[in-house]
């Protein structure tokens, strides 16, 4: 600094750039400072973050994608003893079971953050179709039937008259009976039925004619009807005639096939054709066709 | 006084004037404010047709145009393992290696472009008031699907992005760049697309439809991943309705408004305001580019284990260089060795609609909604629906059962190119897994946040803090 002084006394101008210069390197040179002199706090320190899914080939295989902010190096470690450094991560466990996952994110100032989720993983049951319980299926009558004692309140419609029951059913239990076409108004029976959408299914029931050329028929509804008028316009999931005259008390097998919608709210609902004598229906169900 | 006695009736005639209710009345006839400017039905099927002018993009390489659709493709076929551009270079090339950029000027084209369209869709919105009774209610449910339409694209690409359902003004800054949560979006797409369904009939293709509305009503359940029995319920509706597949699959890209067409963005060919440059650019240094769009290894081979006869449809050689592959959905001018005749004098002014809905995605989506989100299905239903758009294609042997996987890879030979490809590998979740791999086996740098593209830098900066951006940019 005194040299400075003392040549500008002299000649200031001509040394004013020389002087600059040596300023300049000076004041570049950092070497004695103190090392944290000048430097400034890490104000983007990382956030970790992540989600995990479930592969679908494999249900103990988790990808794992990484949302962490203001990061360079990431640790991962999956809670079984696995671990890796890579951006996003896959890993295959073991077992069913919890684990949890630590992503650890760093910057190169060698701040991090540590991001923690738990999953767990279960094996994923595969679907099974609901195999519903129809009321009253075999006709009997009963203290706890129906909540009435009287089975045929559980193949009631409205609009509709129902079916008489009879002591001439299958294996010589109770039936339901439709009368012939010369002495009543037509029977039907009705039931709405709750089972999955999108499944196959098969209705079978047993039916009994005495006359060639009668017929018991068995319908599968979409939908479900409030009064038995809607019927002739409702959308059918299938329907099977039984034209098999084996006489009274010799019952055939009536099969309807059908597949659900994206509804499972279904109905079911047998008559008869216009019968010279009586006809018989017992033991109902309904079975997913897997 | 005698000085101030003029200024005081100055004063006093200044204030008679400013107090009478016509002072700015008639509104001037020289400026048009967009409160008053649709004034009766004719004006609002204006700004009805203007909707569907924002959403066709302007034809156009002048930067500041609104490309809209037209280019597309970049943010989805390319993001996927479909396509790429056929030289690797510049900001067209960031989407097929995953290092897009905020300031990558398509991405945020695309953000400009499709606000636009909600914009136009608002303001037709806001002068219901001045339409006639009969037609009110048609003028709402037409917006209210475009608006649905924009936002439902928006959000898939962008994430959580601001939700501006109304006019707003240039001082609304809170409304323009809050970004609100997706699930938010959601809510208003699919009341818009409620609205909709309701008040539209199916007499468009080039326009909103209630076919299209059910159709799009039932893609946002499956991404929502709810409600399939609705989904499949509105689905039956559109298979219901009369749409066919078309016998011969070339047909559905060179037969304008065919039956299969269920809503399609209209173009007319050599009219530089109605026309579009997407084929052009697919094709080897026609349009701007060198070629772009054009169809990956990976691509190819799936396309030719399952395409059956749609393959010679789907992707050519390029003839110019032939260890190239194109598009050859859209080819506007023409192929003799496919039968495909020239759509348009100047392929940069080419004529070919591009199809956003048709019966095959119905089809197929009518599978997605039977599955469920479960892994595979035989329903007859369902199988009937797969079936249909499979025999078209010659793979007439019959199937038993469809698995989820069997479904992604039968909508990415279907439907390849059409801009669905990205969006399905999301919805289905398998995006992560099968870009990783993709990105791996080229030397690509993929990552989980590329799932979401930047929000545009320019938004932020405008934000001037209100805005955050995606994780990974």
């Amino acid at each position: 600094m005194n040299t400075i002084k003392q040549i500008a006394g002299i000649n200031f101008s001509k040394f004013l750039v020389a002087g600059c210069m040596l300023f300049g390197l000076t004041a570049c040179d950092f070497e004695y400072d103190l090392p944290e002199e000048g430097s400034i706090e890490d104000l983007t320190p990382p956030e970790a973050s992540f989600t995990a899914s479930q592969s679908d080939a494999d249900f103990l295989t988790y990808n794992f994608a990484n949302f962490s902010g203001s990061a360079t190096t990431y640790v991962w470690d999956f809670g079984d003893g696995n671990t890796a450094t890579t951006v996003d991560a896959v890993n295959t466990y073991p077992d069913e079971g919890t684990y949890t996952i630590t992503l650890t994110a760093s910057d190169a100032l060698g701040k991090s953050d540590t991001f923690t989720s738990d999953i767990t993983i279960v094996e994923p049951e595969a679907p099974t179709a609901i195999t519903p319980v129809i009321g009253a299926a075999d006709f009997q009558d009963g203290p706890d039937v129906c909540g009435s004692g009287d089975s045929r309140d559980c193949w009631r419609i409205s609009g509709g008259s129902i079916h008489q029951t009879t002591s001439d059913g299958r294996n010589g239990t109770r039936g339901a009976k439709y009368t012939a076409a010369s002495s009543n108004s037509p029977r039907v029976t009705y039931q709405a039925v709750t089972v999955s959408p999108n499944t196959k299914y098969i209705l079978t029931a047993y039916y009994a004619i005495q006359s060639d050329g009668d017929t018991v028929r068995g319908t599968v509804i979409d939908g479900q009807l409030s009064n038995y008028s809607e019927f002739s316009s409702a959308s059918l999931l299938g329907q099977t005639v039984g034209d098999v005259n084996g006489g009274k008390g010799n019952f055939n097998r009536l099969v309807v096939e059908f597949g659900t919608g994206a509804s499972g709210e279904i109905s079911i609902l047998f008559d008869s054709g216009s019968n010279a004598s009586e006809s018989y229906l017992d033991d109902v169900s309904i079975i997913p066709a897997e | 006084m005698k000085k101030i006695y003029p200024f005081i009736l100055l004063i006093f005639t200044g204030l008679l004037m400013s107090c009478g209710d016509d002072f700015l009345e008639p509104l001037p006839e020289s400026a048009v404010s967009s409160e008053s400017y649709f004034s009766n039905d004719e004006e609002i099927e204006s700004g009805v047709i203007g909707m569907y002018d924002a959403i066709q993009g302007i034809n156009s390489n002048n930067l500041t145009d609104n490309f809209s659709i037209q280019r597309e493709y970049y943010l989805t076929e390319m993001r996927s393992d479909n396509t790429r551009t056929k030289s690797s270079e510049g900001e067209a090339a960031q989407f097929e290696s995953y290092t897009v950029t905020a300031s990558n000027g398509i991405v945020s084209n695309y953000y400009i472009s499709f606000y636009e369209i909600i914009y136009r869709a608002n303001l037709v919105l806001s002068s219901l008031d001045a339409a006639s009774p009969e037609k009110a209610a048609s003028f709402e449910a037409e917006a209210k699907f475009v608006r649905a339409y924009a936002y439902f694209n928006l959000v898939r690409l962008y994430g959580d992005i601001p939700l501006i359902d109304r006019l707003i003004g240039p001082l609304e800054r809170e409304i323009s760049y809050t970004r609100v949560e997706t699930s938010e979006v959601y809510n208003l797409i699919v009341s818009d697309l409620q609205t909709a369904v309701s008040g539209l009939d199916n007499t468009y293709k080039n326009r909103a439809s209630k076919a299209a509305a059910q159709t799009l009503l039932a893609k946002v359940y499956l991404t929502q991943g709810t409600n399939y029995a609705e989904a499949q319920t509105l689905l039956e509706s559109v298979i219901g309705s009369g749409f066919s597949l078309e016998p011969n699959f070339k047909d559905v890209f060179y037969t304008e408004n065919n039956n299969e067409v269920i809503f399609a963005i209209g173009y007319t060919s050599d009219l530089t305001s109605d026309s579009q440059n997407i084929s052009a650019e697919w094709l080897n240094s026609v349009g701007r580019t060198s070629g772009v769009n054009y169809v990956t290894a990976d691509a190819r081979e799936a396309l030719d284990n399952l395409g059956g006869s749609r393959t010679p449809y789907l992707y050519r050689q390029d003839a110019a260089q032939p260890t190239q592959y194109q598009v050859a959905k859209y080819i506007p001018n023409g192929d003799a060795n496919l039968g495909i005749a020239p759509t348009a004098s100047n392929p940069e002014l080419a004529g070919n609609d591009w199809i956003i809905l048709r019966f095959a995605d119905v089809l197929l989506m009518h599978v997605e909604a039977i599955l469920a989100g479960g892994q595979q299905t035989s329903a007859t239903a369902a199988i009937n629906s797969f079936q249909r758009v499979r025999n078209r294609a010659g793979l007439t042997t019959p199937v038993t059962s469809i698995t989820k996987e069997d479904l992604l890879a039968e909508r990415r030979v279907e439907l390849a190119f059409e801009n669905h490809r990205f969006f399905d590998l999301v919805r289905f979740g398998a995006a992560q897994q099968v870009l990783s791999a993709f990105s791996d086996a080229n030397g690509y740098s993929f990552n989980a946040t590329d799932l979401l593209l930047p929000i545009p830098q320019r938004e932020i900066n405008l934000s001037n803090g209100l805005m955050s951006q995606n994780p990974g940019y």
